[in-house]
């Protein structure tokens, strides 16, 4: 019996030891059970061409990628020749609409004044003329000296009074010039420009405060901007340069300067944008849609088809940011070439290729 | 007790068989009830936790979102390991809890602590939430809508308000993920020059919108008598309304929201973005629930979406149903497959009536066949195992079998009674039923013990192939074990009603006739030269067996559904239009591609999804002809994936939709060796990857050597000026908060158009949040009133920044991997582990781990070897228990390597190469080969045993005659039921199967060959039989 069982055990034991052994020995080599047991097969994998780097070369120190032209017809890259285009710069500034009243309250004020020296001139003259009869009636002996004293007191009274007046429309017109300009001033004091003062009282030309951001500053003396109530560059108008303006409706804002408007539509208290002429020559260039640009590195780039296949990535450089899209100064960046203007982001892909993961590794 | 049950049977046979005819019927009306499913479960038991973090950077979602997620969940019992992956506004925690363990439990467990977490994430965050349960298969059906009048955004709101409440309702659906379409949202879009205009601050205009709307409550009075609710009315409804709230009033003039920004209904920022047949649309993913049947929740999705109909069609949109329909597949497959075991049905039967030549045996013999796998899946059902391709098949190999376990006993008893008839003295028929039974039943109930044990390592294979195939071995056993019963049972009770009263010829049957002399001749001269005979069968076996080293393997053969999933990625960053806009020159590529009839695509990420894509990700959805064959469909995915390689700037991965789900399952690197770099430094963990990484490439055998988690993506980064803000009085939260409203959007409020509710959002207008230049003029106030450009406050520059940070167990982690070629994975591990130690230096905040994919491997595989070793002994014992000698033991052995060389041969054949499903066959093929092995030695036995002849030629030819229509019934109804799927096995339901079933064919028809003619010869040779 016990022979029976060590027999049995034995041949169990080597049956368990040579299986284990035969089947490690067979797939030690070729790995079948792994492939079998855990994961998919190498064959299901998309095998990818890794000639991306091959594809890549440095042309005048840019980055160039050479692409079949079927490759990218079938990619739908889209490329364009850049229009010329000049541009007026312009910068944008805020205005505002200002209340003419007290205007016309300082010219009432004035006016007052003015009638008080009347009065006082007309007083002072007459009591010059009394003076006068009362020395001679004086020297005649007919007035007594007391009653002439009194006569000249009165009438250094008045002219006293008179000097006062007159000290306070010289304050006066000191006040408004400070305050408003000459211009204005001028439109206030000024009876030979009353009728610009009424134009302004009676609303048919609006008065506006122009404030230019600190950094900027009129192109020229006089020169003309464009104004309106809505951030619509194409609905704004003319307005005429009146004078420097001697306040500004924020403390923290640059120059500011009065404008004349033409216009009825616009009310005290609005606030406008004005767009102003930048400084310098008008710029001509390139006109480079937004489209076309890929940000990369901190920069603005864009690719530049060359010949048939050649796909050249040019930084933006110099250009300047301009509505819907850029102003490609530096036309020698492009050439005759054409500027790709879809599908720039998939160049850029194709270009860095290398760093997009391969999902089987996660 | 087996003699107990046969009687039982006999004499109650009228009981049993109307039993079994009742299970029968009760198995064909659960049957009926039944959903199908492609496969089994085989997700993991896993919980993703996801949570939303708008605006936040990846180091901020690692720091602010994930890791106080992961803190919050650590300790929980039964978690395996935890992996997170955070990126730019959203956090991703995986939870993998251990395999035994409850999911439903385990979700219980991630809720109860996530309700604590709401104070520890960030204002704004949140909250966490686990993804709903999906199942392994996750999609249920992709479908769009487009229209040609409607704008995104009117479809989007018909989508989120009429068509996804409508799919969400049906049971079984988890979830739908939405990619494209424009969210409504009531925006005040801020004017940066109005605000400059004004003097008025993105933060006034942001206070001022909070207190403009939204939807509130008052509460209620009461008094003694009444109880009145108190309803709010008047606050600004429509968008004129709204902007005359006032944002700021000064010297009697009111500045309105509607003086400083355009208000109007807008575009949430998206995530995601959908292409229908290259046209702008949405396209939606119908997410099934963990355990939803895939065919009936398609069903049930597609009759609730019929009702919206009338819908579509008065606003002008069209409903594209099916962009892609997993539930196609397996109609076809189910159709293909019952159509193919139907015709292996009738071949079954008639081999049956050919070969007994008497209509009552074939009938008891086809009766069993449907009986046992009926109960088989009766048992199956109501465990909770839902039917799907994996349980078909473990079913149908079990037919060999189930028709062997048939066979035996009806042809033995058979045999037996016409033997009776001839006697002077003939028994009661019952006890020559019984007798004729037990005579086969020991050897019956052993063979089919032993069979099903071989299956027993199938069910304990871990991960995802376990949790695949383990249905698969449990249908086999059960078809086995419920034949076993059948043949206790039923097959005598139905013989001995329909056989003992029949008038039986003691005749053969013809077609036995004809072939055993021709048997008896062979067998003859082959017993005449044995060890001839032995040597060219060694030396047949060894040539066989050599060139299986150089067959291919695959964890499943390509399946053939009739649809390709092609996932493309751009470099990080790229936007969804540019990602929308190479989808749709794709797309076009992809439809001249004959047999593809729709393509789809979605790019980025659905909202409430757990993907973790970005912008620069798509994903197509390529449907086909559901007419092509196999090659043809390979040939579309040829082609496609020509496309691809010539398309500039993409990675891409194409495969069929299993293959897909099967892969996104596996957890954890797929590469053969992974480096795993921990520490908190991240800096200081790249660095240390790249030296890692660069020492891993000068191993010999190193091969596609990656540093993981260092995809750049790139960003504009604002940094701070603290000199210009104290400058300016100007504190860093008020700087940041305008910079969020105006990029993020701020939402201020509810707002309620019919029963429809909207966001009510301060942000700028989307023409303004479109280049950098736009960042840096944004409109900052400053304590002294001003309006100063962004640039002003802040250094702004592009750079390149982290596009994910992993986490594995709540550590930072760094991951180097790499395929090994033409070198052995041990030694390759060994050498890495001594080189990297010895040149790169770590500190003790950062450590390496070496694993990966073939550490796993080599686990499973030692697993899995040293359970079949302990199979096999057991089955070694077994087998001699059933036959009593160690010597008829390793005889029969020899039987092994024939079947094996039959199977690879089928393999060569088929041009195949070997699949798990391959693996299943070779040990379905073990099973019938040492059935029938022990079948003849143990008639052998009876012969000299039981009936008292000597042993010598004549013995065992008789022995081998008389075993021979079984054995060759047995071969032949296997063989031919499978021969169908067998056939151009590269053709839907048949790709897993097929190569099962042309092993089987291969091995039986060697194992046959060598039962019938080598194996009498061999033991007669060497075999030993006493008294």
């Amino acid at each position: 019996m016990m022979n029976w069982i060590i027999k049995s055990f034995l041949v169990l034991l080597v049956i368990s030891l040579a299986t284990f052994l035969a089947v490690r020995t067979i797939d030690k080599d070729n790995g079948l059970i792994n492939d079998l047991i855990v994961n998919e097969s190498a064959d299901e994998d998309d095998d990818q061409e890794e000639d991306e780097e091959e594809r890549i070369s440095i042309i005048d120190g840019f980055k160039a990628l050479a692409l079949d032209e079927e490759v990218a017809e079938a990619s739908g890259l889209r490329v364009e020749s850049l229009k010329s285009i000049s541009i007026k710069p312009e910068f944008i500034a805020y205005a505002e609409v200002l209340d003419v009243q007290p205007l016309v309250s300082l010219k009432a004020e004035y006016e007052d004044l003015l009638a008080d020296r009347k009065v006082l001139q007309n007083i002072l003259y007459n009591h010059n003329k009394v003076i006068e009869r009362a020395e001679a009636l004086h020297k005649a002996k007919s007035l007594s000296t007391r009653d002439l004293e009194k006569s000249r007191f009165e009438r250094d009274q008045k002219a006293s009074e008179l000097n006062a007046v007159n000290t306070r429309v010289n304050g006066f017109v000191f006040k408004v010039k400070s305050n408003w300009g000459n211009m204005l001033s001028n439109f206030l004091l000024d009876k030979d420009q009353q009728g610009e003062f009424d134009e302004l009282a009676s609303q048919q030309k609006t008065l506006v405060l122009l404030s230019l951001p600190k950094s900027e500053s009129l192109n020229y003396q006089n020169q003309t901007v464009f104004v309106s109530a809505l951030n619509k560059r194409e609905s704004a108008q003319k307005a005429s340069y009146l004078d420097q303006a001697k306040q500004v409706n924020n403390p923290l804002y640059g120059e500011s300067y009065f404008y004349l408007l033409e216009s009825q539509k616009v009310r005290t208290g609005m606030r406008l944008f004005a767009w102003i002429e930048d400084s310098g020559n008008i710029s001509e260039g390139y006109f480079v849609p937004e489209q076309a640009v890929i940000w990369y590195a901190n920069e603005p780039w864009l690719y530049v088809k060359h010949g048939e296949a050649l796909f050249i990535r040019k930084p933006l450089g110099k250009a300047k940011k301009i509505d819907n899209g850029w102003l490609l100064v530096d036309k020698d960046l492009v050439g005759d070439d054409l500027v790709v203007t879809e599908g720039g982001q998939t160049l850029l892909s194709e270009e860095f290729k290398w760093a997009i993961p391969d999902e089987n590794d996660d | 007790m087996l003699a107990t049950l046969v009687r039982f049977s006999i004499n109650y046979r009228g009981v049993v068989i109307a039993i079994a005819m009742l299970l029968m019927i009760y198995s064909i009306y659960q049957l009926s009830r039944a959903g199908l499913d492609i496969f089994p479960e085989f997700s993991p038991n896993l919980i993703v936790v996801q949570t939303e973090a708008p605006g936040y950077s990846t180091q901020q979602v690692e720091i602010l979102v994930t890791r106080p997620i992961e803190t919050t969940l650590s300790g929980l019992i039964g978690i395996d390991h935890v992996r997170s992956e955070s990126i730019q506004g959203l956090s991703i925690v995986n939870i993998y809890f251990e395999e035994d363990t409850d999911i439903y439990r385990n979700r219980q467990l991630v809720s109860e602590r996530l309700a604590g977490l709401i104070n520890l994430l960030p204002e704004g965050v949140g909250p966490a939430v686990p993804v709903p349960m999906a199942s392994s298969s996750a999609t249920i059906l992709t479908m769009g809508v487009t229209s040609s009048s409607k704008n995104m955004m009117e479809l989007r709101s018909m989508v989120d308000w009429n068509l996804v409440p409508t799919i969400l309702s049906v049971p079984g659906v988890a979830d739908v993920n939405v990619f494209g379409g424009d969210i409504k949202q009531l925006q005040i879009q801020l004017d940066e020059n109005k605000l400059r205009q004004y003097d008025i601050g993105i933060n006034e205009v942001a206070d001022a919108a909070k207190q403009a709307t939204g939807i509130f409550g008052a509460g209620f009075i009461e008094n003694n008598n009444q109880r009145l609710s108190l309803s709010l009315t008047g606050l600004p409804e429509q968008i004129d309304e709204l902007g005359q709230v006032v944002v700021k009033h000064s010297d009697g003039v009111s500045i309105t929201l509607g003086d400083v920004a355009n208000i109007d209904y807008g575009a949430e920022p998206s995530f995601g973005a959908g292409s229908i047949l290259g046209k702008e649309g949405i396209v939606l993913m119908v997410i099934g629930q963990y355990g939803a049947n895939t065919l009936n929740v398609s069903n049930a999705v597609e009759e609730a979406i019929q009702g919206l109909d009338k819908i579509f069609a008065d606003n002008d949109i069209k409903l594209h149903p099916t962009l892609f329909r997993p539930a196609n597949y397996i109609e076809r497959s189910v159709s293909s497959i019952t159509g193919h075991l139907l015709i292996g049905g009738l071949f079954v039967v008639g081999v049956l009536v050919v070969f007994l030549f008497n209509f009552r045996t074939a009938f008891i013999s086809v009766m069993a066949i449907p009986l046992s796998l009926l109960t088989a899946i009766l048992v199956l059902l109501e465990l909770g195992v839902n039917l799907n391709i994996m349980v078909i098949g473990g079913l149908a190999i079990a037919l060999g079998e189930v028709v062997d376990d048939a066979i035996i006993d009806t042809e033995n008893i058979f045999r037996r009674l016409r033997q009776n008839k001839l006697l002077s003295n003939p028994l009661p028929m019952k006890e020559v039923v019984y007798n004729a039974s037990m005579e086969v039943r020991g050897s019956v109930v052993y063979a089919s013990f032993i069979v099903a044990l071989v299956f027993v390592p199938l069910l304990h294979l871990s991960g995802i192939t376990g949790r695949l195939f383990a249905p698969l071995g449990m249908a086999y056993i059960l078809s086995i074990m419920m034949s076993l019963f059948v043949a206790l049972t039923v097959t005598p009770a139905l013989c001995y009603l329909l056989l003992a009263k029949d008038k039986l010829k003691n005749i053969e049957p013809p077609l036995i006739n004809v072939l055993q002399p021709y048997y008896e001749k062979s067998l003859t001269l082959i017993s005449r030269s044995p060890y001839l005979v032995i040597i060219s069968t060694i030396l047949f076996c060894l040539s066989g067996l050599s060139v299986l080293p150089g067959v291919g393997g695959q964890f499943i053969p390509n399946l053939r559904e009739g649809h390709y999933i092609v996932h493309t990625s751009s470099v990080s960053g790229t936007s969804l239009k540019e990602s929308i806009r190479v989808g749709n020159q794709l797309t076009k590529s992809f439809l001249e591609i004959p047999g593809v009839t729709s393509v789809s695509q979605w790019a980025g990420r659905a909202e409430r999804g757990a993907d973790t894509f970005g912008s620069h990700y798509s994903e197509f959805e390529v449907d086909l002809d559901i007419n092509l064959s196999g090659s043809e469909q390979q040939q579309v995915l040829d082609r496609l994936r020509e496309t691809l390689n010539n398309f500039p700037g993409l990675r891409y991965e194409a495969h069929n939709f299993l293959s897909e789900r099967i892969h996104e399952t596996i957890s954890g690197y797929t590469t053969p060796v992974v480096v795993n770099i921990y520490g908190n430094d991240l800096d200081a963990l790249d660095k240390k990857a790249t030296e890692v990484a660069a020492v891993m490439k000068t191993i010999d055998g190193a091969s596609s050597v990656q540093v993981q988690s260092s995809t750049p993506t790139p960003l504009l980064q604002i940094a701070l000026r603290l000199d210009k803000l104290k400058e300016h009085g100007l504190a860093p939260l008020e700087v940041v908060d305008s910079i969020k409203t105006a990029f993020e959007g701020l939402s201020v409020a509810k707002y309620q158009d019919d029963n429809r509710i909207f966001n009510v959002v301060v942000s700028l207008a989307e023409s303004k949040r479109q280049t950098p230049s736009d960042v840096r003029q944004l409109p900052i106030k400053t304590a002294g009133g001003l309006l100063l450009p962004l640039s002003e406050f802040a250094d702004i520059r592009q750079q390149s920044g982290r596009y994910n940070i992993l986490h594995q167990d709540g550590q930072r982690l760094q991951s180097i991997t790499s395929n090994v070629v033409n070198r052995d994975i041990v030694s390759f591990m060994d050498d890495l582990e001594e080189t990297v130690s010895a040149q790169v230096e770590f500190s003790a905040e950062i450590y390496p781990e070496f694993t990966g994919a073939a550490i796993e491997q080599a686990k499973a595989k030692e697993e899995l070897i040293v359970l079949s070793s302990l199979v096999l002994a057991i089955v070694m014992m077994l087998i001699y228990i059933a036959i009593g000698s160690f010597r008829h033991v390793l005889l029969m052995l020899i039987n092994l390597p024939f079947a094996l060389v039959g199977g690879v041969i089928a393999v060569l054949i088929t041009g195949g190469g070997l699949s798990v499903g391959s693996l299943v066959g070779f040990v379905t093929l073990f099973g019938i080969t040492i059935r029938n092995s022990i079948m003849l030695v143990s008639h052998y036995q009876y012969l000299v045993q039981e009936e008292g002849l000597p042993w010598n030629l004549d013995v065992a030819i008789q022995g081998a005659k008389e075993r021979l229509p079984s054995i060759l019934m047995t071969a032949l109804v296997t063989a031919l039921a499978m021969l169908p799927i067998a056939i151009n096995s590269d053709n839907p339901g048949r790709e897993i199967m097929g190569p099962m079933a042309a092993i089987i064919i291969g091995g039986l028809a060697s194992s046959t060959i060598l039962n019938l003619l080598i194996m009498p010869a061999v033991m007669l040779k060497f075999g030993k039989f006493n008294k």
